[in-house]
Order: C-alpha cells, then sequence, then structure tokens
C-alpha cells in the first residue's frame, strides 16, 4: 500500500507541474522591435507605469468616473479594477482576434505599452 | 429383447464406470532450470492442465508457453520472443503412459516407482522420449513427479552466439502435479 | 450368440481407441479460460523516434543515446553528414509494470526533459478482451539555453514546452504491428500571432518483424499547423529504420529526414525535405538493465 501511495504522489506531481505555467505567449508581443530600444519593461508596477497608460488611453474616455456609460458600465479607475480584468484588457488591447479592440475611440495603444501590461500581468501585478 | 436390454444396461454400466476412471489437474507445477558460470536460468508454470486415465494407464498434460513465471521480466520476454516463440507455439504438450505399471494399483494407496513414455512437443517438434518417475496414491488422489533433462536445441531452439554461455545445453525439467477425480 | 460377441466388440472399439488419442483433447475443456495478454508490440520504447507502447517493467532501467548525423546532401565534404552529428541521452525507470519516468537531454536548445508513460490499457485476448494498447505519454521540455537578449523581462516559463500524447497499437500478428500516435505539442512562447503555440499532429508507426530479432519500422506525423509567421518551410517527419535486438541490447538504425530527437524537435520544428536530399543516418542504442528483481 506505501508504494501505491508513493506513485499517487508522483502522478499527482506530474499533473500538477503540467496545470502550473501553461502560456501562449508570443515574442512580437512580449518584446516588440521598437525603432529606438527606449521601451523600459523593467520593474513595472501599477504605481509607475500602469495607471498612466489606463489613464491616458481609458480612463479619460470611456472607463473614468463620469463616462461610464460609454464604456459599457466598466470603470478602470482603481488597480483593483484593473486587475480584475486584465485579461480582458491585455486581449482587447493587443487587437487579438476573439476579442474587442481597444481604445475603442482613438488609435491602437503603442506596441510599448502593451507590453509593459502584458509584463506587469506576468510578474503577478504589483 | 431380454437380450438387448442387458446389452444396453450392460453398455450403459460400461460408459458409466469409465466416466470415473480420469483423473485431473488444472494447477500442475512444472518447472525448468539451468545453471552457468554466467548465468541462473529459472521458470514456474503453476497453471499446467493434465490428465490421467486410470483404466488405460495413459496421461497427457498440457502447458500453456505464456505461463511460465521468470524472476526477471527481460529473460521472460526474451523466452516467449526470441526462444520458446510462443506467438507460433502457444502450448507444449505431452502424450504418452506409463509402461510395465498395473493400473489395478492407481485404486490403491501406497507409492509406486514407474516408467512414463510418450511424445513430448516443444516448439512445434515432437520427440519421444522415456522417463522414470514416482507416483503416489493418497487419500483418493494422485501424486505424479518427475525429473528429466531436455535439450532446447533437440526442439529447435536457436540460441546465438553471443548469450550461448548463458543458457545450458541441458534444461533440468521437474513435473510435479497433484491429480483428483472430479474435473 | 456371435453375431453378440461381434456387435459387443463393435462397442468397446471406439472406447479403446478414444483412450489413447483422445487424452490431450480432453484438456482443451477443462483448461481455465485465462486472459492472454500481447507482449512485445515493438521491440523497444522508440518506434524509430517517437514512443511505442513498450515501457520498462517494474525495476528496469534503460538507457538510450540516440545520433543523429547532419544531411546526407552535404556530400563526400561532411562524409554526406557523417562528420557531424547531435546526439540525445536519456534514462526511462519502470516504478511498476505500467508505469515508467524518464529524463533526458540534448544539446539542441540545451533541452532537458522528463516524461511519464503511463499505461491505461492492454491488448489481450481471452477471458476478457481488448483489441488495442493505449498508454499515455506526457513531457515537459525546459530550454536551458541563455536568453538571446539578458536585458528584456525574461521569464522562466518561456522556457518550456509541454507534450501529450496518447499511445494506440495493435500488435496484429507475430510480425506485423501498428501505432498511432495523435499528439499535442504546446510551446509556451512562439516567434508571432500568426504561429500557433499548440502544435496538433497524428503520428502512424509500423513495424514488420522479418526474423526473431530484426524488425523494419516506419515512422509518420501529419502536423495540422495552420498558420506560421516565419520563411521557413516546415516538413512533416517521415523514418524508416531496422530494429536489431541481441541480449540486452536494442540498436536502430534509420534514414529520417528530422534531425531532432525529441517531440518539440522532429514534430513542431522539422524542417528537412526528402525530395532535397536532406536526410539523415541516424541510429538509437539501448540496453535495459534490471536494477530490482521485480517479481
Amino acid at each position: 500500500m506505501k508504494k501505491h501511495r508513493f506513485i499517487l504522489l508522483l502522478l499527482i506531481l506530474a499533473l500538477a507541474t503540467f496545470m502550473y505555467s501553461c502560456y501562449y505567449d508570443k515574442t512580437e508581443v512580449l518584446y516588440p522591435k521598437l525603432p529606438s530600444s527606449n521601451c523600459d519593461t523593467t520593474n513595472i508596477t501599477y504605481a509607475n507605469k500602469i495607471s498612466e497608460i489606463i489613464a491616458t488611453n481609458c480612463t479619460n474616455n470611456c472607463h473614468g468616473a463620469s463616462n461610464q456609460t460609454t464604456g459599457g458600465g466598466i470603470s478602470l479607475q482603481t488597480s483593483d479594477e484593473v486587475k480584475a480584468m486584465i485579461d480582458r484588457i491585455v486581449g482587447d488591447i493587443s487587437h487579438t482576434p476573439g476579442f474587442n479592440n481597444m481604445p475603442k475611440v482613438g488609435t491602437k495603444i503603442s506596441d510599448c505599452s502593451i507590453s509593459q501590461i502584458i509584463i506587469w500581468q506576468k510578474n503577478n501585478m504589483p | 429383447m431380454r437380450k438387448l436390454c442387458i446389452l444396453i444396461l450392460f453398455w450403459g454400466l460400461y460408459t458409466a464406470a469409465f466416466a470415473q476412471d480420469k483423473y485431473f489437474s488444472k494447477t500442475g507445477h512444472v518447472w525448468f532450470y539451468s545453471k552457468t558460470p554466467v548465468e541462473v536460468i529459472e521458470a514456474h508454470n503453476n497453471q499446467v492442465a493434465s490428465v490421467i486415465s486410470t483404466k488405460t494407464g495413459s496421461l497427457a498434460f498440457e502447458i500453456i508457453n505464456k505461463s511460465f513465471k521468470f524472476e526477471r521480466a527481460l529473460m521472460e520476454e526474451h523466452f516467449n520472443e526470441n526462444y520458446i516463440e510462443s506467438g507460433k507455439f502457444p502450448k507444449s504438450t505431452f502424450s504418452g503412459k506409463f509402461t510395465d505399471f498395473d493400473v489395478t494399483n492407481f485404486s490403491k494407496e501406497g507409492s509406486y516407482k514407474v516408467n512414463v513414455e510418450g511424445d513430448l512437443n516443444i516448439h512445434g517438434v515432437k520427440k519421444h522420449i522415456k522417463t522414470p518417475g514416482t507416483i503416489d496414491i493418497k487419500g483418493g488422489k494422485i501424486y505424479a513427479k518427475s525429473k528429466f533433462i531436455v535439450k532446447p536445441e533437440d526442439y529447435g531452439i536457436e540460441i546465438p552466439g553471443l548469450v550461448r554461455d548463458k543458457i545450458g545445453k541441458n534444461m533440468d525439467i521437474t513435473v510435479d502435479i497433484i491429480y483428483s477425480p472430479n474435473k | 450368440m456371435r453375431k453378440l460377441k461381434i456387435i459387443l466388440l463393435n462397442l468397446l472399439l471406439p472406447f479403446i481407441l478414444f483412450a489413447q488419442e483422445d487424452l490431450l483433447n480432453t484438456l482443451d475443456s477443462i483448461a481455465e479460460p485465462t486472459t492472454n495478454y500481447t507482449a512485445a508490440t515493438f521491440k523497444t520504447t522508440r518506434v524509430v523516434t517517437g514512443h511505442s507502447i513498450e515501457s520498462m517493467k517494474e525495476g528496469q532501467l534503460e538507457f538510450r543515446i540516440s545520433h543523429r548525423f547532419q544531411k546526407m546532401n552535404e556530400g563526400p565534404g561532411q562524409l554526406w553528414g557523417l562528420d557531424q552529428s547531435i546526439i540525445f541521452l536519456s534514462l526511462e525507470y519502470g516504478v511498476t509494470d505500467w508505469l515508467e519516468f524518464g529524463v533526458g537531454r540534448t544539446p539542441t536548445e540545451k533541452t532537458y526533459n522528463g516524461f511519464m508513460k503511463l499505461g491505461l490499457y492492454r491488448q489481450s485476448t481471452g477471458k476478457s478482451s481488448m483489441p488495442v494498447s493505449i498508454s499515455y505519454l506526457g513531457e515537459i521540455d525546459i530550454n536551458s539555453a541563455p536568453f538571446d537578449d539578458p536585458t528584456l523581462n525574461n521569464f522562466f516559463t518561456s522556457r518550456l514546452t509541454f507534450v501529450h500524447q496518447l499511445l494506440i497499437a495493435k500488435k496484429y500478428s507475430d510480425e506485423f504491428s501498428l501505432q498511432l500516435t495523435p499528439t499535442l505539442i504546446h510551446r509556451n512562447i512562439v516567434l508571432s500571432s500568426l504561429d500557433k503555440n499548440d502544435i496538433y499532429s497524428l503520428g502512424v508507426g509500423a513495424r514488420y518483424k522479418f526474423n526473431t530479432r530484426c524488425s523494419f519500422n516506419f515512422e509518420y506525423f501529419y502536423v495540422y499547423r495552420p498558420s506560421y509567421s516565419t520563411g521557413v518551410t516546415y516538413n512533416n517527419p517521415v523514418s524508416v529504420g531496422v530494429d536489431i535486438e541481441t541480449g540486452g541490447h536494442v540498436f536502430q538504425i534509420m534514414l529520417t529526414n528530422s534531425l531532432g530527437m525529441i517531440s518539440k524537435h522532429y514534430i513542431a520544428d522539422n524542417v528537412g525535405d526528402w525530395r532535397k536530399g536532406e536526410i539523415h543516418l541516424g541510429f538509437n542504442i539501448s540496453r535495459v538493465f534490471t536494477l530490482f528483481g521485480g517479481k
């Protein structure tokens, strides 16, 4: 019986290893090639980078305090609100097929900003 | 008419008596062994089916080759794949009789030395063999034991030069079967 | 009275004959129905490059060295590819008769890998019958080469590739066996949005045993790749080979258009083109050690 428990443990460990860390990354999206390489992807936090991107591109038009009817009732004013929607945000702003291209009004957010948001997400959104 | 009735009665009794004279075993033990300085080969089969007819003093046994169990799984695989080729020859059989043995002894308890003679069929090759053995009649059962030597090459079993030193030229075969009258 | 004796004798005759010849046949009727499990569907744990249904029995360890030489169309200057080769070293161990774990390493992308082969069903006839043997193979490959650009925020997860395979095999006869291998290869990172992280493929493997120790083997993987970004042309891997078994060793010699020896390399990344002569000579050598007696 002891042996069977050991085997079960091994199998669970194997399964867990598979479930953990399964990603669908694309190099082009994660590390966009920029004409001038001044896209800083180190030490990104909500405070020092992400809130700025969201403020410029999202909350001043549709997802802020006074205009959420245009934004489908979705607010992105606080870090918690952004974190809650992060998967949808990433899909939308990178214009991935199957998602709604965002911002709805205006041009696609810069590759550098998209990359920074994705990397912020992968680092567990500090 | 009366003669016919008596005839049928005798015939009925005869067949009834005949049916009782067979002793069977489904769990007979046959094993083989060889030892060389390099390797010991040993395999046991505990599912040998065998029958003795006490009326005629003849016997037969049937061995499913795949039921030989080795201690090392690799050895068992090679035995089945390369040597006995159990895919082509699933069974090894023996069919023969006890020579110079009084069949009335089967109903008397005791220990008897016997000689067995018959056809041994291994790997598709049939050979006539003669070997001594012992029979013990105890408590309504027959205990049969025998030990003899078989040469693999006599039965077309090829042993390549590479492994010549590991497999003996002679295999010691031991038969140890307990027979009961009911099927 | 004489007529009666003749009739009696005629009645007894069949019984006397019956005693001798049919004794062996009576055994067939009393033998217990048993289940006969198919063994040795393939000679070893690989068909040619891909995994076969075979796995190590309990207590057995297989050490394997796989070699693939370079392309034959490189001509006599490179000795038709023999001048260079890459290898794959691996160890597989049977924890039980139906579960084995393995580890390996290949220099392509400095990959280490670990895999598990779990036996689900065995082909059998008799009391309980099953037409095919089925096993599951799960593998994780870790690319341990240094990142191209260390200044970027590189992730450990980008080094990982996961492979899932179902090995479905049938031994049709002593000589012929067939295996189907549906495969899913998931690469955590790919080049662009056009590249798919998941690559699906269906493998077909077959072997024909022409004597007790040798067989011809064949393997082909159809790769489903609906879109990809680079200018590279990918090709489906095709391999033919010969297995030679001697005691505890199995040698596999092959010709293939794939240089890789793990699923990610020979299925997902394969670019070799048969028609251009991009054929590699290769061989695998495996040796089985019995570490623990087992039963």
